[in-house]
């Protein structure tokens, strides 16, 4: 068998979902009985479709694809219930591991978490999850003793923005917003009651150790005791946010 | 053994001795045929696999008792696996038309199915809990990612532990097996 390349996620997920051509199908079946490693690739390809299709993550198209050519199988629907079960999981992990990412780092220690009944599995994930994404992504902080907030990227389609939980400090905060790319311009937005209010615009991507984000300070004013919207949106496009997270100030 | 009993045995150790011709351990590369054939018909038919995959071995194990000369066996068993699928798929096709039912599935969120769905969370819930703290930290993280922060994340992931990315992927599948074993019998499921 000659040499072939390594098939990318997406091959393998739109071979799952049976929307590759014949020739590029007929090849992965050469590699998948050759291949030592492609079973299990397969099999978390497998694994992360159903994740994404539990939280509504696909494409329309997909959609269709997975319904048509995975759930044909009650196996297969069962994987699905479980993977909604995951997402559930998850949603719980995510939420406090949204809080827990923007945890302010001249307040460590005095941040309490804002649902008593989390999961251990949510505690765990946390722990992680903050070990490796904040330790080792995060930018240093601003000298400043402004309260520093790091906004990680979420790449979740269809799912809904994360809630980040803030203290009602009546102070301004400081935050660290990622961006997927570096060579465009940003701006921040705060929405409030459908009213949008900009914290800054033109932004410059800056880049610390991998991790690409843009700054800004946010005036207190700004986020008073409540529910807002926080708003990434590209300055070149700026009908979509790129970006959106919930931001609950205080107790809701 | 009735003459049926007696022809299958005859092929399958047919089938074993020719697999031995690549590895020493005929049983194991039998198992790890039998793995890629699932996986593969899994692809396409996954509510038939099982069934489908035992079409493919047997007949890869009549060819061998019938002398043919099967230089690449994995190659061999994937002709015959294409031609399977093709037979059953020609077979739910004409079922389709008889039936004229629609293919897709229902939703499955439907408020009827509410009820199960917290089941299946309570129920991981309690299969997580099964787990070791350091093995639930490494699943769920594992797992706590989308898109494009999903490889990264994993990467990452071994690195911290020291890892790769294969063994740790290996590892993770495994301990999601688990779970999604456990789940099943919870909720009194064939398979997940």
């Amino acid at each position: 068998m000659p040499a072939v390349t390594e098939p990318s996620d997406d091959a393998l997920r739109q071979w799952l979902l049976q929307r590759l051509p014949p020739a590029e199908a007929a090849v992965l079946e050469e590699q998948l009985m050759h291949d030592d490693g492609l079973p299990d690739r397969l099999r978390e390809a497998e694994t992360d479709l159903f994740d994404d299709a539990a939280r509504g993550a696909l494409s329309a198209e997909e959609a269709q694809a997975f319904h048509a050519h995975r759930l044909a199988d009650p196996a297969q629907r069962d994987r699905l219930r479980a993977a909604r079960a995951w997402a559930r999981v998850r949603e719980a992990a995510a939420g406090e591991g949204a809080a827990q990412d923007f945890v302010p780092r001249t307040a460590v220690h005095t941040w309490r978490r804002s649902r008593a009944a989390l999961a251990a599995a949510a505690c765990v994930i946390v722990a992680v999850l903050a070990a490796i994404v904040w330790n080792v992504l995060a930018p240093s902080p601003p000298s400043s003793t402004i309260p520093t907030y790091s906004l990680l990227a979420s790449t979740q389609r269809g799912s809904g923005p994360r809630t980040l939980r803030l203290p009602a400090s009546g102070d301004a905060v400081h935050l660290q917003v990622e961006v997927t790319d570096t060579t465009h311009r940003y701006q921040l937005f705060v929405e409030t009651d459908g009213r949008r209010r900009q914290i800054a615009g033109d932004l410059t991507p800056l880049r610390v150790r991998g991790y690409d984000y843009v700054e800004a300070n946010v005036d207190a004013a700004l986020l008073a005791s409540g529910r807002h919207r926080l708003l990434l949106v590209d300055a070149s496009n700026s009908a979509e946010p790129e970006q959106a997270w919930e931001v609950q100030v205080g107790e809701p | 053994m009735n003459p049926g009993a007696a022809t299958a045995a005859g092929a399958f150790d047919a089938l074993l001795r020719r697999l031995a011709a690549d590895d020493g351990d005929p049983a194991r590369a039998y198992e790890r045929l039998r793995e890629r054939l699932l996986a593969l018909l899994r692809v396409y038919l996954p509510a038939e696999a099982e069934a489908l995959a035992d079409v493919v071995l047997d007949r890869l194990a009549k060819r061998a008792s019938e002398g043919v000369v099967i230089d690449d066996v994995r190659s061999y068993a994937l002709g015959i696996a294409r031609l399977v699928l093709q037979e059953a798929r020609l077979r739910a096709s004409r079922r389709r038309e008889a039936e004229d039912d629609p293919t897709l599935q229902p939703d499955p969120d439907a408020s009827a199915e509410n009820e199960e769905a917290e089941r299946a969370l309570h129920g991981l819930h309690a299969c997580l809990d099964t787990l070791d703290a350091a093995s639930r930290a490494m699943i769920l993280a594992y797992y706590g990612a989308d898109g494009g922060a999903r490889i990264r994340l994993r990467q990452q992931l071994a690195q911290a532990q020291g890892s790769t990315l294969n063994a740790l992927r290996n590892r993770a599948l495994r301990l999601r097996a688990r779970i999604e074993e456990c789940l099943r019998e919870r909720l009194g499921r064939r398979s997940l």
